[in-house]
């Protein structure tokens, strides 16, 4: 236990042996169940099935006609983030997942998917359902894979307010399925029905996916910093499919590489005892 | 040698079902009451038959609990195997005893089971859950009869029918 605790290397292949041994049992509870959906949404009726697909077109259309707005906007974005000389964002590839439905020790807010690295999921994988951010790959096998969800107490998001671009960290309140902010300023304008989204700082989430909405902010007398209360964007309860996204840090790199550069060719400019 | 291979086959489906039991998908409120299947499935062999059940193979179960469940690696092993060092320590004739005086045994391990567990899992830095878990002792104990009724068939010799 300690060891799996401490030392990371060992913990890698106590997570890998454990999704090995656990698959199978998984797979036997998981493949009913499916079974069930499947048989599930076999049997419907016609004129079920003639109602459904007509609001799906009619949904359809909306989200094409939003989608062309959104690339204008992407488009106009590039132009402006060239304009200030700074790269743009470039779309990271997402993939869909399936939740296995077994569940884990309640104590645990972690889900398991049905993708492993056989699928190249990576530890720090961001996870995303159609409504938020869900969490974060916290363990991977061969075939499945564990993930963090972001109200579990161990979870820190970094986010900034969609209104005003204060930035903090949302960290996980546990079983109440809701998140509380830390680091922000006291004085930061934060008001009830905020959106907050990830900030990209931490290198981990790609910027700009909706994490949670203020529900309460409470003054405690004692206290200095106020207690902001979200409720998460994500259905984390009722998903039964995420996506993974492979955030593309190509143009990072790129810019680390240009800086690492530049300092070489000039030390005489950085003085000495700058940490970098 | 069969009444041999029967018991095994009796233990070994037990935990298997035992184990099935505790990944199922159930909502969560219910998932943090539900009897810990594996515990009690140890807990009656150790008590039952400590021969062919013993601390390693309650220190196995407990290792596949673990890979399982996604707890810390190793924390539901050294609960199990510690719990069953207790039971065979202490010479008590437990199954021949009334099913109140059974129970309240089990009661006992399986509290300090759930109190080992969150011991364990809080200086370690682990999430625990709330305190309505503590009724999973509950409802531990009261599977306790269903459960040693099932597989009080084990210990019997196969019937002979003549037809």
């Amino acid at each position: 236990m300690m060891l799996d605790k401490r030392v990371d290397g060992f913990h890698r292949v106590s997570e890998k042996t454990a999704a090995f041994f656990a698959y199978p049992f998984q797979f036997v509870i998981d493949t009913p169940i499916q079974w069930v959906r499947w048989i599930n949404t076999r049997v419907t009726t016609q004129h079920h099935l003639i109602v459904e697909n007509s609001e799906l077109r009619a949904y359809e259309v909306l989200l094409e006609s939003q989608l062309q707005r959104l690339l204008l906007l992407e488009k106009e974005n590039a132009q402006l983030r060239r304009l200030l000389q700074s790269s743009a964002q470039v779309p990271s590839p997402v993939r869909v997942a399936r939740l296995l439905s077994v569940s884990l020790d309640p104590n645990l807010l972690q889900i398991v998917l049905d993708q492993g690295t056989k699928e190249h999921v990576f530890v720090g994988q961001p996870v995303f359902d159609a409504h938020g951010v869900v969490g974060e790959v916290i363990g991977t096998g061969l075939m499945t894979s564990r993930v963090l969800l972001i109200t579990d107490t161990r979870s820190a998001i970094p986010v900034k307010d969609s209104r005003n671009g204060f930035r903090a960290v949302a960290v996980g309140l546990g079983s109440k399925g809701q998140l509380m902010l830390i680091n922000f300023p006291n004085t930061a304008d934060i008001q009830e029905g905020d959106v907050f989204i990830t900030s990209g700082f931490g290198l981990n989430f790609p910027v700009g996916y909706p994490v949670g909405q203020v529900t309460s902010i409470a003054t405690e007398p004692g206290q200095q910093n106020r207690k902001i209360i979200l409720t998460p964007f994500a259905h984390l309860d009722q998903d039964e499919q995420v996506l993974l996204a492979w955030p593309n840090k190509d143009k990072l790199y790129q810019a680390v590489q240009d800086q690492l550069k530049q300092q070489i060719q000039q030390p005489s400019t950085i003085p000495m005892g700058q940490s970098r | 040698m069969s009444n041999h291979n029967r018991i095994i086959t009796w233990i070994v489906i037990s935990l298997l079902i035992a184990l099935l039991m505790t990944i199922a998908p159930f909502p969560r409120w219910v998932a943090l009451l539900q009897p810990s299947w594996l515990f009690v499935i140890v807990l009656f062999w150790v008590m039952k038959m400590p021969e062919y059940c013993g601390v390693i193979i309650a220190w196995f179960v407990g290792l596949l609990t673990d890979c399982v469940t996604g707890t810390l690696f190793g924390l539901h092993a050294l609960t199990f195997s510690l719990t069953a060092y207790f039971v065979l320590k202490w010479p008590i004739r437990i199954i021949r005893s009334p099913l109140w005086q059974q129970m309240s045994i089990v009661l006992l391990f399986a509290s300090s089971n759930l109190f080992f567990q969150r011991f364990i899992l809080s200086i370690s830095g682990e999430t625990i859950s709330s305190r309505i878990a503590w009724f999973s002792v509950i409802t531990t104990v009261l599977i306790w009869p269903i459960i040693s009724v099932i597989l009080k068939h084990a210990e019997k010799q196969p019937i002979v029918y003549h037809s």
